[in-house]
């Protein structure tokens, strides 16, 4: 991603990010906390984090932890660190929720067991003479990219997106998530 | 940083939807955050999602992408 400094890249991948919401399933925008060459991006509502209503009453949460890495002048990789989205019913923690994916990693200082990139339901699945809580469990998912929860809810759950384009800005966006991450999801 | 300073930080996100932080800044914010989502200082909550160790429910998976932040 090109920029001159980690606060002018991050500046525009939130400009990105909230140009795809606003034209897939919200007007509602992120902020963003950077600090030196990191950035965490949420919906705030009166100094709390909240979910955002993105229609048929479902509620998205989103948070980001970001990293650039400067690969050359004036040229920087963009890194997911961790990532969280709850789809709910509500604004707020102690709403209801439908399904949670989570990333954090286990490299480095963090010492977590469970599988990185993970999902919970809020449910109990008997199984044979074992009752399994899903809200605990870490699910094992995969990378889950926020375009994946967009169309998730557009396709899914029928919430009525934004603009009449919206698939192609969902492909068009995790185009260049691949070229800003150099990942291949 | 005093925690009337990290409600000043918390407003002045709100109000101009970026900001950009100091080292002090960082760890007051998330300090501050960690009193009111956990219950318990920074310090010790950094300790605790390093560790592995803090559960999952919704306010520590919040506060643990948030720490991702600090290095």
């Amino acid at each position: 991603m090109q920029g001159t400094s980690p606060e002018e890249v991050f500046s525009k991948f939130k400009d990105h990010l909230n140009d795809l919401l606003h034209h897939t399933i919200t007007k509602a925008s992120l902020l963003q906390i950077v600090y030196g060459n990191r950035a965490f991006l949420e919906f705030r509502l009166g100094q709390t984090s909240t979910a955002v209503i993105v229609g048929k009453g479902y509620h998205l949460f989103l948070s980001q932890a970001l990293e650039a890495e400067k690969i050359k002048v004036r040229r920087y990789k963009l890194r997911t660190l961790a990532y969280a989205y709850r789809i709910g019913s509500g604004p707020n923690r102690e709403d209801k929720w439908l399904i949670r994916w989570e990333y954090q990693p286990s490299e480095g200082v963090f010492r977590a067991l469970h599988p990185r990139h993970h999902c919970h339901l809020p449910t109990e699945l008997t199984f044979g003479r074992r009752i399994l809580n899903l809200d605990r469990l870490h699910i094992a998912s995969g990378w889950v990219t926020i375009e994946e929860v967009i169309r998730f809810l557009i396709q899914e759950l029928k919430v009525k997106p934004q603009s009449a384009d919206w698939d192609f800005r969902l492909r068009a966006s995790e185009a260049k998530f691949r070229e800003w991450t150099e990942r291949v999801v | 940083m005093s925690s009337q300073e990290a409600v000043q930080l918390e407003e002045r996100l709100e109000d101009t939807g970026t900001l950009s932080l100091t080292r002090t800044e960082a760890e007051g914010l998330f300090d501050h955050r960690a009193r009111k989502l956990v219950g318990m200082s920074g310090k010790d909550a950094l300790k605790r999602i390093r560790a592995g160790k803090c559960g999952s429910n919704l306010a520590w998976e919040e506060l643990s992408v948030f720490s991702a932040l600090l290095k």
